[in-house]
């Protein structure tokens, strides 16, 4: 029977509501734990959290979600199991590498195996951390400023780096190996230059991956929906999972690609989430990607804000049901 | 009275002996923490690296080091007790950012002032990790692909990214407060573009550093020896400081770098260091900055075999006895 892996054990599906694909909780930064200012206090933030998940729940029915922090995004483990017992949510902790935001210096030097052997004993041994197991692969891909192609509409491979694709690979492997479900970061700063949900879907897929098993994210970041589309023809997820961050794409553009595409039959592989969490851990940025980016006001803010532009271009209910809530149970079981 | 500080307290310069004034102890790369193979019998650990420096200690009369890494290179400050403690070397531990080999993102979104309170608060009230204490600034300093100039230029202005320049001046002000030294890393790279010592040198004295405390490390991995008096004229500190490492100069060339040198004069602003290290956690990197680096086979390398080539050359034994045990004392202390 599959299973939906949370920071509190395996469930089954079935026994799961509504659960939002792709948010945060806590994060931080690599090296904010060495900051004193960094302190903060842990009951606090899990109250806070909780408070925060339960008025949700009661406004409109949402009941868990998963965190996209892997370790280098600073995921805390002890504060999900907390924040999952506080809240009564379903919490998906996520192994993988982010490093769209500075690389975790030690698994850039590391090689394809002992990546594998990280992500698999994430999953099925449990983290260093508190020994909780990870439900889901995340890997995030963003070019170094010396490595963006010469002009728009690159080949695929220039997509990529080198440490971006072994990574991408070693998750294919891990996945081909337990079936556990990847979800990607494609960077909004790499969309202008090609299609790199495609170079994502394509590499995994030619490293064993299965493309049902397989989470393209952040497809909200581009207006391209020729890319979406081309993404899409694989037969994996596309998640738009950037609602209520505006600065990129307005959330009235996104409903139109998601009505567009709806329209075109892609009901079953369509997932919508806000990137949104609870609390950033250290002082505010001055500078940087946090910095810059705004977010939805509350968890709710697709229910409340965005699915009413579906409804207003003619998306059943039936079609919002199958697109919030049998998409990712389906998505994250294993 | 001035005083070192060491991880064991605050010592009077007079009872202290031989410092070498750029080693390690234990390092890791950002994130090793997270890998189960990371995982060591810490007791096992402090005795091996005690056995290490108390046979030294036996040979040679060294009675201490300088660990020059901050957090983000994995110090330690538990280990570093142990095994002050357990050996009965002096140790000097490090704040500042190395950066040099994947930055900690955390403090890259940080404001000036932000960086200068974390020093501040790591030299007087001491680490997040054990409130141990910190009695120097270690700067690193790295152009990133994208960053450096194109062709062969010695051009000022070009050998520094903002982000260095930035955490530069942050030491030089802290400095400028407290009197504490500041240690650097030059990259043995950007030494091929032009003289990125100087570049150093001059940020920190700009900001409100005095030259006479400051240390511009890895002159050694540079042959140009027109640089380093450059360097030294400003009336800083020059550390021939990778004593065994030879990828970019052998130690004869440094032996006469040094030799050349003290014959002008310059015997009071001369140090000489291995970066050598006891154990670095975790798996062994397959690529990256520490593959295929041969250091030196232990601490006792320099007075066995580099000073004696000294003495080959002429250099007197009290020039000697100033270089390797009067110049780091007085740097050290403030």
């Amino acid at each position: 029977m599959a299973k939906v892996r949370t920071v509190l054990g395996d469930k089954d599906p079935a026994d799961m509501g509504h659960i939002l694909p792709h948010e945060h909780t806590f994060f931080h930064l690599l090296g904010a734990p060495s900051d004193p200012a960094a302190v903060f206090n842990r009951q606090n933030a899990v109250d806070e959290g909780a408070a925060q998940f339960k008025a949700v729940r009661e406004e409109f029915g949402i009941s868990g979600l998963v965190d996209w922090a892997p370790y280098d995004l600073g995921r805390d483990m002890g504060l999900m199991v907390e924040l999952s017992r506080a809240s009564g949510w379903d919490i998906v902790a996520c192994t993988g590498i982010f490093g769209a935001w500075g690389y975790p210096a030690y698994w850039e030097t590391q090689s394809l195996e002992a990546i594998e052997d990280f992500f698999t004993r994430e999953i099925e041994e449990g983290a260093v951390d508190e020994g909780v197991r990870c439900g889901i692969i995340k890997v995030g891909t963003r070019l170094q400023p010396h490595e963006y192609p010469t002009a728009p509409d690159a080949p695929l491979d220039q997509l990529l780096s080198g440490r971006d694709r072994r990574v991408l690979e070693a998750a294919a492997h891990v996945q081909a190996k337990l079936g556990t479900p990847i979800g990607t970061h494609t960077d909004s700063h790499d969309w202008p230059y090609g299609n790199v949900g495609l170079a994502h879907i394509d590499t995994l897929v030619n490293a064993g991956a299965d493309p049902e098993k397989c989470i393209i994210g952040h497809v909200s970041q581009t207006t391209n929906v020729g890319h979406v589309l081309e993404v899409l023809e694989s037969g994996c997820y596309v998640a738009f999972d950037t609602i209520g961050i505006q600065t990129v794409v307005s959330d009235r553009t996104n409903a139109a690609m998601v009505a567009g595409l709806l329209g075109l039959g892609y009901q079953d592989r369509i997932l919508l989430s806000h990137d949104l969490y609870v609390k950033e851990v250290g002082r505010p940025a001055e500078s940087g990607p946090v910095a810059e980016e705004d977010h939805a006001p509350d968890y709710g803010h697709i229910q409340r804000s965005f699915l009413p532009l579906l409804r207003e271009a003619g998306v059943s209910e039936q079609t919002i049901h199958q697109v919030t809530v049998e998409n990712p149970k389906r998505a994250f079981a294993w | 009275m001035t005083k070192i500080r060491t991880v064991l307290g605050d010592k009077d310069p007079a009872d202290m002996g031989h410092i070498l004034p750029h080693e390690h102890t234990y390092v890791r790369l950002i994130a090793a923490e997270s890998d189960h193979a990371s995982a060591f019998d810490r007791e096992q650990a402090i005795e091996e690296g005690a056995a290490m420096l108390k046979s030294v200690n036996a040979e040679q009369g060294i009675s201490g080091l300088v660990d020059c890494a901050p957090y983000d290179l994995g110090r330690d400050m538990g280990l570093l007790v142990g095994l002050s403690r357990a050996s009965g070397w002096d140790i000097v531990a490090s704040t500042g950012i190395f950066g040099a080999w994947g930055y900690p993102a955390y403090w890259e979104g940080q404001s000036n002032a932000a960086i200068e309170e974390f020093f501040t608060r790591e030299i007087e009230e001491g680490a997040m990790d054990q409130g141990v204490k910190c009695g120097i600034i270690k700067i690193a300093t790295r152009l990133r692909p994208h960053e450096k100039p194109s062709g062969h230029v010695s051009s000022r202005d070009l050998l520094l990214s903002d982000q260095d320049r930035r955490v530069l001046r942050a030491a030089g002000r802290v400095q400028g407060n407290l009197g504490v030294p500041i240690t650097t890393h030059t990259d043995r790279r950007d030494w091929r573009l032009g003289n990125v010592g100087l570049e150093q040198i001059d940020t920190m004295i700009a900001a409100g550093a005095d030259p006479e405390r400051c240390i511009i490390g890895h002159a050694s991995h540079t042959s140009n020896l027109g640089y380093i008096i450059g360097v030294l004229e400003k009336g800083c500190y020059v550390a021939f400081d990778t004593i065994g490492i030879e990828v970019v100069v052998s130690d004869r060339a440094k032996a006469a770098m040094v030799i050349g040198l003290i014959g002008l004069g310059y015997e009071k602003q001369i140090l000489l260091s291995h970066d050598l290290h006891v154990k670095e956690i975790g798996r062994e990197p397959e690529s990256g900055p520490t593959v295929g680096i041969r250091f030196a086979p232990d601490y006792g390398y320099i007075q066995r075999v580099f000073v004696s080539w000294l003495r080959d050359g002429g250099v007197s034994e009290d020039a000697i006895r100033q270089i390797t045990i009067e110049n780091p004392k007085r740097v050290l202390a403030w």
